[in-house]
């Protein structure tokens, strides 16, 4: 077992440890003949997971097994067998997440209570074990091939090695996006062949990624735990800024990972779907959350919001089906009542567009729409400061400090080094996405020349070097 | 293939020049820079055509809190905010190339980071020494198995130090740059309330395991200067509270350090009764605004002075 945070900080996107994984994996993946490719694949993924916690890939390997068997019997089955099957399946993968993930969360709550109401002086003991690494996701992804077969829109995949392969591709293994079958599954059996071009335009991305994880997410982060770890001596306005650099260092650590995830299987001729599409930009919380974590909402949308009854019991249901289902989508982030109150807030403010009609409004103007999306993004923030928090009172306290007005102007820069790096990258990323990305009518990463690819290539390299935090912390989204 | 090998031929030389063509640049800023953290500072010492007598090393708690002119003899305080004692050996280990070693070194030490932590990471601090200095080189190389590799690309010696760079050489170019290396905190009308406040946040931590890797950074530092014959003298300075005032790992420092004959003034142990008294002095519970380091530097000053008096006798 793991005891130290640096311990577990192997093979991470964006380290040299993964650099040469994913050379040596990649170089293989071509030079060996296609029937064997799935087996090196999972053998790379298992590699890849293994450098955290080796012992928890016997974890994996059940939730596989059970989904594996659960989706050929659903196929089998008629009636109500197969409502049995799938019964089984998520009860497995949801029994292995509530107990690592949510057990002490419950206990915790438990033995608040009985303390409370004076029933018991004993506490019920925590267990100290770590978070099985991308847990979170890869459940997700099983679930999502389950209830595929059973709704029938996927045929039970009976090759064991490729099931194991859709859940467990590193790639996107440890932090996304959440796949679907009819989306992954068949790539695994198309002869790639090397493309050139695709190659370079992963890497392409690859780089990209790695810019706002290093440059951008890490310096911010520098900043953002010096001012909320020392909250309470922190007034107004540098706690408000502290939580807009929280925004963009979470959109960027985890757009970044994404990024970094879609490039490396791009590299090898496979296509994972889009998971952000410059969030910030969004006129509406609605919008936001069609262009923020893709994969997860569309996938709450799919499998929750819809099951819950969506938007066909008329409006009161569908606005208490929306909270619901953001409200789990909190909690699917993590144990805490920190994430519920974010999942709720996200709910309602969906909840309250639907009511007004917000999300189907479409503003005119360029000033309205830079309005909407001022709003938008300081909604959204607000909801930031109970995400970052390592407490509930932290949170409240950060948001009484902020609306404090006799001591609001005051800026804390903390070290001026840091800060003048900080406003760079984000300058550096607001020119890209705005000027670049958001007026590119294509994939901006497709190759168009040899040219701007070298020089994409070779500015990025150079930023990276230069600006890169070296030391930076994992992604945030890891203990998802 | 033939593209393939082509395009990463082209890509790596491009990014060659590049990176050489920046490492240069920035090397001519850097020999250029004598002020600042990122290597200014230890710029402006070894461009000193005078040494001082005695140097000053530590962390904020020295930077801050130490005035060279409160001691009889000529000094320069070469302290850097948040550095250990890893650092404390590099910089030492520069001087030493240099051939810029003072007679007497008066080094800070912060007993919370002989426990259980690590920080060797702090030799980053020095990188750009990397391949220069063969102690900076080793202790880098022992950070991780691949650090080396990062420094294939000759530009990451600037890494995360490019802005502040600039910013300092931008102002050795501009201002007057003579200075003894002291770095002031101007008192603040709201100290007190700051120091008060800064007591009630800090938990009572139970005291770690002694750390004896840290510890042998340190034996390293004294080797050096006895090899010089150079005079250290340790001291720690002190905290408004003793909340964190480790007082077994002091207890193990002073007799590690008597067993090689260096004196160690401990004002955890011994506070100054002015300090312990006045919130005003301080800028929060760990860090004296000026008002509190001429207070600390003056008794300092007094039983450093006594010390070196002891040696001589000695001698």
């Amino acid at each position: 077992m793991l005891s130290t945070k640096e311990e577990t900080l192997y093979m991470l996107f964006n380290s040299i440890q993964f650099a040469i994984f994913f050379l040596v994996v990649t170089v293989a993946f071509f030079l060996i003949p296609h029937r064997f490719r799935w087996l090196h694949l999972l053998l790379a993924s298992c590699v890849f997971y293994c450098a955290f916690v080796p012992i928890y890939i016997l974890i994996l390997f059940f939730t596989i097994i059970i989904d594996y068997l659960a989706g050929i019997y659903i196929e089998k089955a008629q009636g109500a067998k197969r409502k049995l099957f799938l019964t089984i399946s998520l009860i497995s993968n949801l029994g292995v997440l509530a107990f690592f993930k949510y057990y002490n969360f419950f206990i915790d709550n438990i033995n608040t209570l009985l303390h409370t109401l004076k029933l018991a002086t004993y506490e019920v003991p925590f267990i100290h074990i770590l978070l099985p690494i991308g847990l979170s996701f890869h459940t997700f992804q099983a679930m999502s091939y389950v209830v595929e077969v059973y709704r029938g829109k996927q045929k039970a995949e009976r090759h064991f090695g490729i099931y194991s392969l859709y859940v467990m591709f590193y790639p996107q293994l440890v932090a996304g996006p959440i796949e679907r079958p009819q989306h992954m599954i068949p790539q695994f059996y198309e002869v790639k062949k090397f493309d050139f071009s695709e190659a370079i335009s992963g890497l392409q991305q690859m780089l990209w990624g790695l810019f706002k994880k290093v440059v951008v997410a890490d310096q911010l982060a520098i900043y953002v735990n010096s001012i909320y770890n020392n909250w309470e001596v922190n007034t107004g306005f540098t706690l408000l800024f502290a939580t807009y650099c929280f925004a963009f260092q979470i959109y960027c650590d985890f757009s970044g990972y994404s990024d970094i995830a879609l490039g490396s299987a791009r590299v090898m001729g496979f296509r994972m779907m889009t998971n952000f599409n410059l969030p910030y930009f969004s006129k509406s919380i609605t919008e936001f959350w069609r262009r923020w974590h893709i994969s997860l909402s569309s996938w709450l949308k799919d499998y929750l919001y819809i099951s819950l009854g969506g938007n066909r019991n008329g409006k009161w249901r569908t606005y208490k089906n929306l909270t619901i289902t953001m409200l789990l989508g909190g909690l699917w982030h993590g144990a805490s009542w920190n994430f519920v109150i974010w999942g709720f807030l996200n709910g309602l403010y969906l909840s309250i567009e639907k009511f007004f009609g917000i999300d189907k409004h479409t503003p005119s103007s360029f000033v309205k729409k830079c309005a909407m999306a001022f709003i938008t993004f300081n909604l959204i923030s607000f909801t930031w400061i109970f995400f970052r928090s390592n407490s509930l009172h932290q949170a409240l306290g950060i948001i009484n400090n902020i609306g404090e007005p006799f001591q609001f102007w005051n800026m804390r820069i903390q070290d001026t080094g840091i800060f003048a790096g900080m406003s760079m990258a984000l300058l550096l990323l607001i020119f890209f996405e705005f000027v670049i990305i958001r007026k590119s009518k294509s994939d901006i990463f497709t190759m168009r020349s040899w040219t701007q690819s070298i020089g994409w290539i070779v500015t990025l390299t150079t930023i990276i070097i230069l600006f890169g935090v070296s030391e930076g912390d994992q992604f945030i989204y890891f203990q998802f | 293939m033939k593209k393939s090998i082509l395009f990463s031929v082209l890509a790596i030389g491009c990014f060659f020049i590049v990176d050489r063509g920046l490492s240069y640049i920035l090397d001519i800023l850097y020999s250029k820079t004598k002020t600042g953290q990122t290597g200014g500072k230890i710029n402006y010492y070894l461009s000193l055509d005078t040494l001082p007598e005695m140097v000053i090393m530590g962390n904020s708690r020295a930077l801050y809190q130490v005035i060279p002119d409160s001691f009889k003899v000529s000094t320069y305080n070469l302290s850097h905010a948040g550095m250990h004692q890893i650092f404390q050996t590099g910089l030492l280990g520069i001087l030493n190339n240099q051939k810029k070693m003072p007679s007497c070194i008066l080094l800070h030490l912060e007993p919370e980071e002989f426990t259980g932590k690590q920080f060797n990471r702090d030799i980053q601090n020095l990188k750009y020494y990397y391949s220069k200095d063969m102690v900076i080189t080793k202790k880098i190389n022992e950070l991780s198995r691949f650090e080396k590799y990062k420094f294939y690309f000759d530009s990451y010696r600037y890494n995360g130090r490019v802005i502040p760079l600039l910013k300092n050489y931008l102002q050795s170019q501009q201002a007057d740059i003579a200075s003894n290396g002291y770095a002031v905190i101007i008192p603040n009308p709201k100290d007190s309330i700051n120091t008060l406040y800064s007591v009630t946040i800090h938990d009572s931590r139970p005291e770690e395991k002694f750390n004896f890797e840290q510890w042998s950074y340190l034996e390293n530092f004294l080797d050096i200067c006895e090899q010089h014959g150079t005079t250290v003298i340790c001291f720690t300075s002190p905290v408004y509270t003793n909340i964190q005032s480790n007082p077994i790992t002091g207890k193990i420092i002073s007799k590690l350090l008597s067993k090689r004959n260096i004196a160690y003034i401990n004002y955890l142990q011994h506070p100054i009764t002015k300090l312990a008294q006045h919130p005003s002095l301080w800028k929060d519970s760990y860090h004296l605004n000026h008002l509190g380091a001429c207070v600390e530097s003056e008794t300092l000053a007094k039983d450093v002075d006594q010390i070196l008096k002891n040696k001589k006798r000695q001698k």
